[in-house]
């Protein structure tokens, strides 16, 4: 009796799945299209335009200027409300100004990890971890959309709606969201411009130049090197998806918790969402670090002590994600 | 190839010092992507500056021409001050493009010890020049900047797929701001 009570459960699960099967293939693919023209888009587009950006109960509202030439990236992005802070970019190189802190940082991303290197790769998989689906359309900053959305697969992810202008492809509004459907963060274009700015000097940063710089500004500037020797450290819990993007040795100035020194980071991701993890030797005793878990928006991040070395994992995935991964790392021979 | 980018940015500003000049010389002859980088940088300059735009392919022009003028790596004319840079004025007057204001910082008194560090991450000689912020020190503020730090490597180095690059940079500044509050 139970094994014709589960025939006929196969055979339900197989008559009524079937076609049902085919039309999520197929709209996973038709997605999927959806944000491979959304990759092209982001590389290839000049524009420039004002979007919102929503973090849990707080939002700003940003300016945003970018220039593609001759293979060139360009970028300013320009907070509006409270503090002005900005970020220039120019290919690999970012520039953050935060005047409020009299404070540039200076970071180099390395091209073979740049956005639209990772596509290939990243998008492949994306249909494995997540369920992508083409929704209806709807108006963001006076364009009429097609939305794209992408429900996690696992409890190791967080879902996204994606906005995507038809014409061009670019994407005009970004949401993320957790299990429950609570909205985590948004991104939303309330203006855009398709084309390059009147002047180029729009890309340039209003705190570099020295009529806008008052006395001294602190500058930290990222010394890097890609390592390929990391033995040292073991990964037992990785994530389903998420794959080793980069392995760097990073030099970091002296902290409350660490020493000057070098510290080893490693870039993981599914092709949607990242995950860091970053490994330093510790400074002070262990039991005066702040260890544990917490949130900065849809950010979420570990922290522990291994082998006398502080480990801090995070990435915008859910806390379990980190907790997961972090609980993994280990010293090898330990 | 990247390490020596500001190598290059550096040779365009006219702050390498004479001896300097022959390694990075051969390095933009030998590699194709420094040649690609040389000529970014001056058409980026030129954009920036609103001059002329030169040709699409900039960079192979000048390296065409400075094949054929084997002079300019002799050393005697290696020793040249950079007020007199013979690279860059063979680049501008065979190119045809505005390296001119490249030419008039070669013109310029010597860098600040500082500059010389930033010039060292900055392989866009225009963007933001090193020349325009003076800081002090590269020492950060230590429990304000705890997590920054980790932020801005994140979301610097982490490739997501959201609005393009432009979702990182508003996270990071927006984050970075809020985790360096005191």
């Amino acid at each position: 009796m139970k094994y014709v009570f589960f025939t006929w459960i196969g055979l339900a699960a197989g008559l009524f799945s079937h076609p049902l099967w085919g039309q999520t293939a197929l709209g996973q693919q038709e997605a999927m299209q959806w944000l491979q023209r959304v990759a092209g888009a982001a590389q290839k587009l000049s524009y420039s335009g004002t979007f919102v950006y929503r973090n849990g109960s707080q939002s700003e509202t940003s300016r945003v200027v970018h220039v593609s030439s001759n293979g060139n990236q360009m970028e300013k992005l320009e907070v509006l409300d409270g503090s002005p802070r900005e970020v220039t970019r120019y290919n690999d190189e970012v520039k953050c100004y935060l005047p409020e802190s009299r404070l540039m940082i200076v970071e180099q991303r390395s091209a073979r990890r740049s956005f639209p290197a990772l596509l290939p790769v990243g998008l492949a998989g994306l249909g494995d971890h997540y369920l992508m689906r083409k929704g209806s359309r709807a108006r963001v900053a006076g364009i009429e959309s097609q939305i794209v959305r992408l429900d996690p697969r696992d409890a190791w992810r967080f879902g996204h709606q994606f906005w995507i202008d038809p014409v061009t492809g670019l994407l005009l509004k970004a949401d993320m969201f957790d299990a429950h459907g609570e909205l985590l963060e948004s991104l939303a274009f309330t203006e855009l411009h398709i084309g390059e700015p009147a002047s180029l000097e729009a890309l340039k940063s209003s705190f570099a130049g020295n009529a806008n710089v008052q006395g001294s500004w602190q500058v930290r500037q990222a010394k890097m090197r890609d390592i390929r020797d990391d033995a040292q450290w073991l990964f037992r819990a990785e994530l389903p998806g998420f794959r080793r993007q980069a392995a760097m040795a990073r030099d970091i100035p002296q902290n409350a918790e660490t020493e000057a020194h070098e510290m080893l980071h490693w870039v993981y991701s599914d092709g949607l969402a990242a995950l860091s993890v970053f490994i330093s030797p510790l400074r002070v005793k262990r039991e005066t670090v702040d260890v544990g878990a917490q949130s900065l928006g849809a950010i979420s991040v570990m922290k522990r002590v291994v082998d006398d070395h502080l480990v801090v994992v995070m990435g915008d995935v859910p806390p379990a994600a980190v907790k997961h991964f972090a609980a993994g790392v280990e010293a090898r021979g330990k | 190839m990247r390490a020596k980018l500001p190598e290059v940015s550096a040779l365009l500003d006219g702050e390498l010092e004479p001896h300097e000049l022959r390694p990075i010389l051969d390095a933009v002859i030998r590699e194709e992507g420094l040649r690609d980088a040389w000529g970014s940088y001056v058409l980026i300059g030129d954009q920036l500056r609103r001059e002329p735009l030169a040709t699409a392919d900039l960079t192979a022009n000048v390296m065409a021409k400075i094949r054929e003028e084997p002079v300019v790596l002799a050393p005697r004319n290696l020793q040249m001050t950079r007020h007199n840079h013979p690279l860059l004025a063979l680049a501008a007057s065979i190119a045809g493009v505005a390296v001119v204001g490249w030419l008039a910082l070669a013109g310029n008194p010597g860098p600040m010890p500082m500059e010389n560090k930033l010039s060292a991450v900055s392989p866009a000689p225009t963007f933001a020049r090193a020349t325009e912020v003076q800081p002090v020190a590269e020492v950060a503020s230590p429990a304000q900047n705890d997590m920054s730090e980790y932020l801005l490597a994140h979301h610097t180095q982490a490739s997501t797929f959201r609005l393009g690059d432009n979702t990182q940079g508003i996270r990071t500044v927006s984050m970075t701001h809020r985790a360096t509050r005191p």
